[in-house]
């Protein structure tokens, strides 16, 4: 993360105590023993708070932490010359959002905060020892990389192939998919915090498709919409427009 | 900057109650354009209704800016039935 974006007052609670969702992500994923687990609780970081729609990655920096999202929601994603934006990942509580540069010496792509949300950041240096100690904690990471990347993969062939009915469908059903990770509940429907234009610069579509097309959802009930607020019925009726298989979101890798 | 409503008839007529908040009408012009490849991609027969895909772009206050009109032309079809 960068110091230009402006920030909220920063608190300093006991190490070791918000990180837990981070852990219960990876553990969704990988083993991890109890050992292992009590290593990631224990890592340094600072919390910070920021406000929707600020920055926390930049194109080109050379970053020394890795933010972990602890509640809230944000989104990688790239601009192209004439400043049209696609967004090309979202992430959910519980993920950290910058392993690549544990790697990669430059991040290639930029990152913002959908939602207000609750960030640790994490020392590089700190992740990386522990990676170099700990063969599982490193398999972890690497897991969670690999995964982010199928969830890619997915979007690809959403982008470039899905009509917009599925298209749209099949991101929700993902999303809601992925947060019963953090939300037992999230199956029988999520609230998505994305505008009618974020949910155009993730799908490829124009917004006034996606109203279109979120309109034909609400009326066979997949969706519910009031004023500017959107939520999504249960998965199982969203899947019936989504040509959805959770295959690629590798829920069973933990097994 | 204004807000623009995007009705569309195919045959049946879909009233865009949302809208999208663009610069100008020419912005809206060319948005509309945009919304009819897209909806011309995803199914291509939209504009086999009797007077095919029309996209009608709406100001705030309900006045007409402009309109897109979609249509195919076939060849007769007369005198090339299968034998």
């Amino acid at each position: 993360m960068t110091e230009r974006g402006p920030t909220l007052p920063c608190a300093s609670p006991a190490p070791g105590t918000k990180l837990d969702i981070f852990v219960r992500k990876l553990l969704a994923y990988s083993r991890l023993s109890t050992a292992d687990q009590g290593e990631l609780l224990a890592l340094p970081y600072q919390y910070r708070e920021l406000g929707p729609n600020m920055t926390i990655l930049r194109e080109g920096d050379h970053s020394q932490i890795c933010p972990i999202l602890l509640s809230g929601f944000a989104f990688r994603y790239k601009l192209a010359a004439d400043g049209g934006r696609q967004i090309v990942a979202l992430r959910i509580p519980g993920d950290p959002l910058d392993f690549q540069s544990l790697y990669l010496h430059t991040v290639d792509h930029h990152m913002q905060s959908l939602t207000p949300v609750e960030l640790a950041l994490v020392p590089l240096a700190a992740l990386e020892r522990l990676a170099e100690t700990r063969r599982s904690i490193a398999r972890a990471i690497l897991v969670d990389i690999l995964v982010e990347g199928s969830i890619g993969r997915e979007w690809q062939l959403n982008v470039g192939r899905r009509h917009a009915l599925p298209r749209l469908a099949h991101f929700l059903c993902e999303l809601a998919y992925r947060l019963q990770v953090i939300d037992p509940g999230a199956d029988e429907g999520i609230d998505v915090p994305l505008t009618q234009e974020q949910l155009a610069d993730i799908l490829g579509l124009t917004p006034v498709h996606v109203n279109r097309t979120l309109k034909t959802l609400e009326e066979a009930g997949a969706v519910i919409r009031s004023g500017r607020r959107l939520r999504t019925g249960a998965i199982g009726v969203l899947a019936r427009f989504a040509d959805f298989t959770p295959l690629y979101l590798h829920r069973d890798n933990a097994a | 900057m204004p807000r623009y409503y995007f009705h569309t008839s195919d045959g049946a007529r879909d009233e865009d109650d949302v809208g999208v908040v663009l610069s100008d009408a020419a912005a809206a012009r060319r948005e509309a354009i945009r919304y009819g490849g897209s909806l011309l991609h995803d199914d291509p027969e939209i504009i086999d209704a009797n007077g095919g895909l029309r996209i009608e772009v709406v100001d705030e206050d309900g006045v007409f800016c402009a309109a897109v009109l979609i249509q195919a032309v076939d060849a007769r079809q007369a005198g090339r039935q299968a034998a």
